[in-house]
């Protein structure tokens, strides 16, 4: 989350699409509740409240509770895959009636950059895709549209001579404007002004026209500008030729949305763009979980810029975490490409990753010299302008003292201020693992079934029901040599050599056959161990050990660091192990507590101080840190901040509770809240905020409030230099223009791998003349004879869950009491699709997709309706995904259904859009 | 004599569930061994029983067709004893085992000592609402969590917004669990006067044209179980307002 939880209640318009808040965070809805009841005193938009929006393929328990706005309840149902489509419409509505923020967007985005001459989107390239992609002629090809990688380096933003300090030109050129000039002293009455540039194309100051302007009136040389100027456009004019093409037609085929409906969720949500006004977008799962799923945020991302709704109260993009330390172990690196702190995963694939670093301490400077390829060189982005903090120019410090939390006695000196050498730093680095290219969840499980992957340490996690195509999950879990799990039940994954890939119980002979040695490790539950666990608002929360774990049952601290002891008794004696700080021979005892432990995450001096903010960190093997997103939550004055309870703030401040618990980084609970602030210049800020009912910081001679973004003092008092909020980007400008993604800058449409449109063969979105490019373009396709046919699997399927079950529902579907509540899978269906088909309510039918099957019981609704995609008529079913062939209540498990494809930047599952067929059995 | 009330305030229920398990948790009754029966929603069980005293019932309604119109009628209502203020069930059982009385803050409860369910059960045929379920040694019911009140409360509840945030403080477990503030307890006035401003609040009526206050002056007296509903009685098969014995 940008916000908090309890800052969702102020907001003036809150949209939930791809999340259901009220059946999956059912206490989260207690702050949507004090929104829409005015608890804050957000007066909203008429006066009586906030508005909820939701947006889904079916009618949730969150709907039921969507406001009445303009006559009509306010929700509004997509296909399931086509947020983009949804949402990039909502964008070209925003633009098209000029309801964004245009100061906001002006100063605190990208939007007035200039990019590469040589970049093209979709609306300039003719084929459905952004300049600079290379194909992949070993990839399979099902028809669907091209598979393949892109060149970024047209994505750029346009440049001067590289090596120039300032070497990004619209920043240049816009900071001699505003700094230079103010008002345009061209000579000629231009009108040119800080207070009339525009956004709007029809406008004589229009943004698109400026840089032209400044050269016509020879404020800049055309020697400044390199390659071709006529061919450059800015970040806004590329937006206005993208999202033109997602006019509302286009959208309601797309999406099956009422037209109607659609118009007044685009009037309603694009009401927050006024100043003062503030809307959030609530999402989860139902947004991630598609190949298109980094895509989905960045469109919601992109909105919510343009309405001025980042860094304000009751704004941002607040994903909801699917459980209560989703949040921490995303923080302390579950993934696979990340280290603790999101610090870059070293790759073996990557050349240059073998050395840590080669480059003088210019790093992170622009105009750096050419420095061979190093780890460090990768991962530190250098500043684009001399008035950005560029935060990840920090990168090393966090880094070496993750190193040295890590392997304290073999960097510099366990007690002194030695700083660690050269080689000690390379030597170190050596130790920390690095992957051999991708090693997401799917591609571990293929290596896995490939026999690539003899081992498995699986903690709280259960993929005999939560991977991605179960039937195979499982099948590859029978080719493994030794599995060691740790749960609190025997769960599918632990049993998987009693049942066959379908759930069914084998025979001894068959179970002889499977050659995996299992050692299943007893856990303790949340309320049987003491730590910190921290939740969507990134507040680090300490939770307290309420009764003893049963029988053998252990917490993790104590099995990790014992499991740890018997692998070096066993012979694991390479240098990493040996000087890794952990074990008995490190802690005195196998079980240090976690209060030792968050010191140590924290962050300590060798000379034993505590250190007290990420900014103290050092890059020389002085100072330990296990995660720099939590320095700070053990000040030095030795108070463990996130056992801190305390409820009050100050007056008139957004509701973000400052003094509970602790939230990283440094405290901040609402990330870039330099922008909750009007802007002057080029990203610089005033004294006045936007919303002053419920101010996020504010200035009395200093900054109060929210722990600011590093923002420079405000305009008009000494100390004021124009540096845009967005700190961690090294433009320090919010990105409309994202170019780090693998799909390209801005969101584009593409369809699920199983696409109802793959008849149609032909992408609808306009690009040129109809192209082929259906799906995501950088996608990796592991099964192309498993992708589904809207001939044989005309129905379009998803899964989701419910309040009464948890996740694979091991911890749930052993409790009586919600099976009591829930007893049966269930699969929810129209009343049109069960006429068709003969289906009674609470009939037993079978779901097929081209990867398996599952039973269900069926649920025949008004809630889910057939959506109509171009003219013809689909039906859309959605599925719950809990269950499995352990615990009190049994079922198929929804995932057999599912496809091993993912997105294309994180590879998370593409669960929440497929192709299927039902019938009755 | 205290005169306490219970808010269940239908417009805001999302059905998540807490109050039926926190009443089971509390009152340490077993699962019923349930399986989808078919019903609207996902309610289960089907009923109450003499190891359910709460559930929340789900209704649809609403034509099939366009979003408005189709979807707008998903009804969520938590379900048990409504503690009328002259109860029928305690009427009858007067004139059998006398097992049914008013306790000091005036919900009713049943004497498990003295009931004879397999005798009697009159309570259960005679109560409007449908509510108490015999087993074998007893009629069964919502107490209110009558051992949750007595010595453990009369506290002032601060903010009866955040009750279930106010640990010593133990209202009815339901109460404590919910998550959206659609159920409170307090003073019975109190809590008339929360669901009259809500009843009468303009986007609760834009939403729920037919909301409406259940148990404020009638049925039987008036009910300590106070509901915002959000359709009208008949919806839920409810006695009408004016229904007396």
């Amino acid at each position: 989350m940008t916000n908090t939880w309890t800052d969702i209640g102020t907001s003036d318009v809150i949209m939930i699409i791809g999340g259901n808040p009220a059946e999956n965070h059912p206490m989260a809805f207690r702050h949507i509740t004090n929104a829409l009841e005015n608890k804050y005193g957000n007066t909203g938009l008429d006066g009586n409240g906030a508005k909820l929006i939701v947006v889904d393929p079916r009618y949730t328990r969150s709907a039921s509770k969507a406001s009445v706005w303009n006559g009509r309840q306010m929700y509004c149902r997509l296909r399931s895959g086509t947020d983009i489509a949804f949402v990039d419409g909502m964008i070209n509505y925003v633009i098209q009636h000029k309801k964004y923020n245009q100061p906001y967007v002006l100063s605190y985005s990208n939007a007035g950059f200039l990019l590469n001459e040589n970049f093209k989107g979709p609306a300039e390239t003719g084929n459905g895709r952004f300049s600079g992609f290379i194909p992949d002629l070993t990839q399979p090809v099902p028809s669907l549209g091209q598979i393949g990688k892109y060149d970024k380096s047209s994505w750029d933003y346009a440049r001067y001579v590289p090596g120039h300090v300032n070497e990004y030109k619209a920043l240049n050129i816009a900071t001699d404007f505003w700094d230079g000039f103010g008002d345009c002293t061209c000579g000629t009455s231009c009108g040119f002004s800080k207070d009339t540039l525009s956004l709007d194309p029809q406008s004589p100051y229009y943004l698109g026209k400026f840089r032209q302007h400044l050269l016509a009136a020879g404020i800049i040389t055309s020697a400044e500008v390199a390659g071709d100027p006529a061919n450059q456009k800015t970040v806004w004019e590329h937006m206005l030729l993208h999202y033109a093409r997602y006019d509302k037609d286009t959208v309601i085929n797309l999406t099956g949305a009422d037209p109607s409906g659609y118009d007044d969720v685009c009037a309603l949500f694009a009401m927050t763009g006024e100043a003062g006004k503030a809307g959030t977008i609530l999402y989860a799962m139902g947004t991630t979980q598609h190949t298109v799923g980094t895509q989905n945020i960045r469109a919601y991302s992109t909105l919510q810029i343009l309405l001025g709704n980042m860094g304000v109260s009751g704004g941002g993009i607040n994903a909801q975490r699917g459980e209560s330390n989703v949040q921490g172990s995303t923080d302390f690196a579950l993934l696979f490409h990340i280290l603790p702190g999101y610090l870059g995963q070293p790759d073996a694939t990557v050349p240059g990753d073998a050395w840590f670093d080669l480059t003088d301490p210019a790093i992170g400077e622009p105009g750096h010299p050419a420095q061979p390829a190093s780890y460090i060189k990768r991962v530190t982005p250098f500043r684009m302008h001399q008035n950005e903090l560029n935060w990840w120019g920090n990168f090393k410090k966090y880094i070496v003292s993750l190193m040295k939390c890590y392997w304290w006695n073999a960097l510099g000196s366990p007690t002194a201020a030695d700083p660690a050498t050269a080689e000690q730093l390379q030597a170190v680095y050596t130790w920390i693992p690095k992957i051999p290219g991708n090693c997401s969840h799917i591609q571990l499980f293929e290596d896995m079934h490939a026999g690539k992957i003899k081992g498995l340490l699986a903690f709280g996690t259960n993929p005999a029901v939560g991977g991605p195509n179960s039937v195979k999950e499982r099948e590859a879990l029978q080719k493994l040599d030794w599995m060691v799990i740790s749960e609190l039940w025997e769960n599918e994954t632990a049993a998987f050599w009693q049942y066959g890939t379908t759930g069914q119980k084998l025979t001894s002979a068959e179970m002889a056959a499977i050659d995996t040695e299992i050692f299943l490790l007893p856990a303790a539950a949340h309320m049987e161990k003491e730590g910190f666990v921290v939740n969507s608002s990134r507040w680090a929360q300490f939770r307290y050990k309420a009764v003893e774990p049963p029988g053998d049952a252990i917490h993790e601290i104590l099995m990790v660091n014992l499991l740890f002891d018997a692998c070096k008794a066993a012979g694991a004696n390479d240098y990493g192990m040996t000087f890794l700080t952990m074990g008995a021979g490190w802690y005195g005892t196998c079980d240090p507590s976690a209060d030792i432990l968050d010191r140590e995450i924290n962050g300590v001096r060798t000379n034993g101080t505590l250190v007290d903010k990420f900014p103290n960190l050092l890059d020389n093997g002085t100072t330990a840190s296990g995660n720099w997103l939590y320095c700070g939550m053990y000040p030095t004055d030795g108070s463990n901040l996130s056992k801190r309870r305390i409820n009050t703030q100050a007056a008139g401040m957004a509701p973000v509770y400052p003094l509970w618990t602790w939230a990283w980084p440094v405290n901040r609970r609402i990330i870039y809240n330099g922008a909750s602030l009007e802007p002057c210049g080029w990203g610089g800020v005033t004294d006045r905020p936007w919303d002053s009912a419920h101010k996020v910081v504010w200035w009395e001679g200093s900054w109060k409030g929210d722990v600011n973004d590093g923002i420079a003092n405000p305009h008009g008092y000494g100390g004021h230099i124009e540096r845009s909020p967005f700190i961690m980007r090294n433009e320090g400008h919010a990105r409309l223009h994202g170019a780090g993604m693998a799909e390209g800058p801005y969101p584009e449409h593409y369809e699920p791998l199983d696409t109802p449109l793959a008849a149609r063969g032909e992408n609808p979105v306009p690009s040129g003349a109809g192209h082929s490019q259906l799906i995501n373009p950088c996608i990796k396709i592991y099964e192309p004879d498993k992708v589904g046919n809207p001939m044989n699997y005309p129905i379009i399927g998803t899964t989701y869950r419910v309040s009464e079950h948890w996740q694979a529902g091991a911890a749930t579907r052993h409790l009586p009491w919600l099976c009591e509540l829930f007893p049966d899978v269930i699969v929810e269906m129209s009343m049109d699709l069960a006429l068709s088909k003969g289906i009674n309510n609470g009939d037993r039918v079978q779901i097929t997709t081209m990867r398996g099957y599952m039973q269900a019981r069926a649920l025949v609704t008004n809630r889910f309706n057939t959506f109509r995609i171009y003219g013809e008529m689909r039906h859309h079913i959605g599925v719950l995904w809990h269950w499995g062939y352990k615990g009190i209540k049994k079922g198929h498990s929804a995932n057999r259904l599912i496809s091993h494809v993912g997105d294309a930047n994180t590879r998370i599952p593409e669960s929440k859009a497929f192709l299927c067929n039902i019938e009755k059995i | 004599m205290p005169d306490k009330a219970i808010l269940v305030d239908a417009t805001k229920c999302t059905a998540c569930r807490g109050c039926q398990v926190a009443c089971k948790q509390w009152n340490d009754l077993p699962a019923e061994d349930t399986s989808f029966f078919g019903g609207p929603g996902y309610q289960n069980p089907k009923d109450l029983s003499s190891i359910t005293y709460t559930l929340v019932r789900f209704f649809w309604s609403g034509k099939k067709g366009t979003d408005v119109d189709g979807y707008g009628n998903w009804q969520f209502l938590k379900y048990g004893c409504m503690h009328c203020k002259n109860p029928r069930c305690k009427l009858v059982c007067d004139s059998m085992y006398k097992a049914i009385y008013k306790d000091e803050d005036g919900f009713v409860q049943i004497n498990q000592n003295i009931c004879k369910p397999a005798l009697c059960n009159a309570c259960s045929a005679g109560c409007p609402f449908g509510i108490p379920k015999p087993d074998t040694q007893s009629v069964w019911k919502c107490t209110a969590c009558i051992n949750r009140r007595g010595d453990t409360y009369p506290q002032t509840i601060k903010d009866p917004d955040s009750a279930w945030l106010n640990g010593p403080e133990l209202v009815p477990a339901c109460v404590s669990a919910c998550p959206t503030g659609a159920l409170q307890y307090g003073d019975r006035s109190v809590i008339i006067a929360k669901a009259k401003s809500r009843a009468n609040d303009p986007k609760v009526k834009a939403k729920f044209p037919e909301v409406n206050i259940y148990g404020d002056t009638g049925p039987f007296g008036g009910l300590r179980v106070v509901s915002v509903l959000t359709r009208k009685p008949g919806f839920y098969a409810f006695p009408s307002k004016s229904a007396m014995y």
